[in-house]
């Protein structure tokens, strides 16, 4: 047992004794799985952030109306005495201007921001009512109603858009699955192709190795160790790299969240993602090298 | 502990290595096996090493079949060796000391017994002072001794030097014989191949003639 644990360790001392002998290449294959990993890892975050949305999407009905581009101020007040008539089915009223809706975009930034530079502001004005009842035959009727009005160009009731929503999280939930297996395969690859290398560099040790009675594991050890560390290492930055987008995010998510009423916060990978994070990546890191020394060793 | 019973060797392209060779050798025994240039002497021992693997005939090593050898066996068979080779494959990345500690990190016998054993061999071929010296800075002779270091540290009960004396004078290939003598009296059985005929003479052992392969009566 101790002899087992030292040989462990004496293995674990020449991982690290090749990782230093080659610091770049162990280096650059880490930021590739760390980088590679993180597109899969931060899909996934946003799809339980977006989750966690659909959740409070079903609490409270609700119903988009949005007017047309080419309404004007008078328009706006006539929807806005209209929907104060039906105050019995309505429990609130919230008026979302085009001008907030745009300002809440830009602060957001990336894509949306080129939209200041459009000559004119492509968003409409929007009411976000909440209805009185949850109940879904008299959220459509409320919804035909709206649709009835001239100064309304679209209606968006909350529970089609649920539906839509919940349809949508499972596309990309299984577009994260796909993403995550094919950039996997990928980086079993890169791994594989690192342990290579190293596997060229210590051929002589190998071999002598083998000629001295090692078992496979005995020389397959090391470099599984290896892989494993590449694969925790790539797996810690990428969780990094998601904590650090979420961080950067967070405040202009909260923005545009707190503009339409909510207090949705963009949360960061909980501690039991990141571990299974870490232990995908390690996993990744370990086949990639266990492929890598046994195609060497079966010539 | 060997037994070739008409083994034959023939290497991919036709050519016959070894032809229907026999003989035994005892435990404890020690023999030369000599020959010239190409008489097949390296392809006996690496059969035995199952290095290379006979293409006709038995080959029994301990006991052990060994054309019938399952693979997961065969670094068993191996640690029971100590091998000397022509080329010596030290290893140049690791320190004296660790080139002869690596027999019994493989066999698991590591730490601090593993360490004075270690030190104990290479003391008996006066190698102690260079322990953290490179095998590079070596000379020919020093060379060769780290190698007999690194074969006896893991007490193998069968020993095969593949040319063990050819780039040294004769003070010093003398020196090296005794040490086989001393090894083959605690034991160790030993089979020795050589070109150099004055060598075979400075022994009292048994004497192996291959020629083209073709083992003399
Ligand atoms: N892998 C191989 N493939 C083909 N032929 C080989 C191979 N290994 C050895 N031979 C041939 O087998 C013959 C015997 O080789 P071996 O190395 O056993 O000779 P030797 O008696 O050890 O010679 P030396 O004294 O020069 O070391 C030689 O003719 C050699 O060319
Ligand atoms: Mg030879």
């Amino acid at each position: 047992m101790i002899s087992w644990g030292r040989t462990h360790v004496r293995a674990l001392s020449r991982v690290i004794a090749g990782i230093l002998k080659t610091p770049w290449s162990s280096a650059l294959t880490c930021l590739v799985m760390g980088i590679t990993l993180s597109f899969p890892a931060g899909l996934y975050t946003l799809l339980q952030n977006a989750r966690a949305l659909a959740g409070t999407v079903h609490a409270s009905p609700q119903i988009s109306l949005y007017l047309r581009l080419d309404d004007g101020p008078a328009d706006i007040g006539a929807v806005d005495r209209k929907l104060a008539r039906l105050h019995g089915q309505i429990e609130a009223v919230r008026f979302v201007s085009k001008n907030a809706a745009l300002k809440a975009m830009e602060a957001a930034g990336g894509a949306a921001a080129a939209a200041g530079s459009l000559p004119a502001n492509p968003l409409p004005d929007a009411f976000i009512v909440t209805a009185r009842s949850p109940d879904p035959r008299a959220l459509r009727a409320l919804q035909g109603v709206f649709r009835s009005w001239p100064e309304v160009d679209q209606v968006q009731l909350d529970f089609g858009w649920a539906k839509r929503l919940a349809a949508f999280l499972r596309l990309a939930q299984e577009t994260v699955s796909l993403t995550a297996v094919l950039l996997g395969a990928a980086l079993v690859a890169v791994v594989g192709n690192t342990i290579r290398l190293q596997i060229l560099t210590q051929r002589d040790e190998i071999e002598v190795a083998w000629l001295m009675g090692a078992t496979r594991a005995f020389i397959r050890r090391p470099f599984l160790y290896y892989g494993v560390a590449t694969g925790l290492m790539g797996g810690a930055l990428s969780a990094l790299i998601v904590r650090l987008s979420v961080a950067l995010l967070e405040p202009r998510v909260a923005t545009l969240a707190a503009l339409y009423g909510s207090g949705f916060r963009l949360m960061p990978p909980p501690p039991a993602d990141v571990a299974m994070l870490l232990l995908f990546s390690a996993g990744l890191g370990c086949l990639g090298a266990y492929l890598a020394v046994m195609h060497y060793l079966r010539r | 502990m060997i037994s070739f019973d008409r083994v034959t060797k023939r290497f991919p392209g036709g050519f016959d290595a070894l032809r229907q060779v026999s003989f035994h050798l005892e435990r404890g025994e020690m023999a030369f096996l000599t020959g010239p240039s190409g008489a097949g002497k390296s392809t006996i021992l690496k059969l035995i090493a199952a290095i290379e693997q006979p293409t006709g005939g038995q080959l029994r090593v301990a006991g052990q079949n060994i054309s019938r050898l399952r693979p997961s066996a065969l670094p068993y068979l191996r640690r029971n060796l100590g091998l000397l080779f022509q080329d010596h494959k030290l290893l140049f990345s690791r320190t004296v000391l660790d080139n002869v500690r690596l027999p019994l990190e493989i066999s698991g016998f590591d730490g601090r017994e593993g360490l004075k054993r270690a030190r104990a061999a290479l003391d008996k071929v006066g190698l102690l002072a260079k322990e953290k010296a490179h095998p590079i800075t070596l000379s020919g002779g020093e060379q060769q001794r780290l190698c007999i270091a690194r074969a006896i540290v893991h007490r193998p009960s069968l020993m095969l030097a593949d040319e063990p004396t050819s780039h040294l004078d004769g003070g010093h290939a003398g020196d090296i014989l005794d040490m086989f003598r001393a090894f083959n009296q605690v034991g160790i059985t030993l089979l020795i191949a050589t070109h150099d005929e004055t060598l075979i003479q400075r022994l009292p052992a048994r004497v192996l003639r291959l020629d083209k392969g073709v083992l003399a009566a």
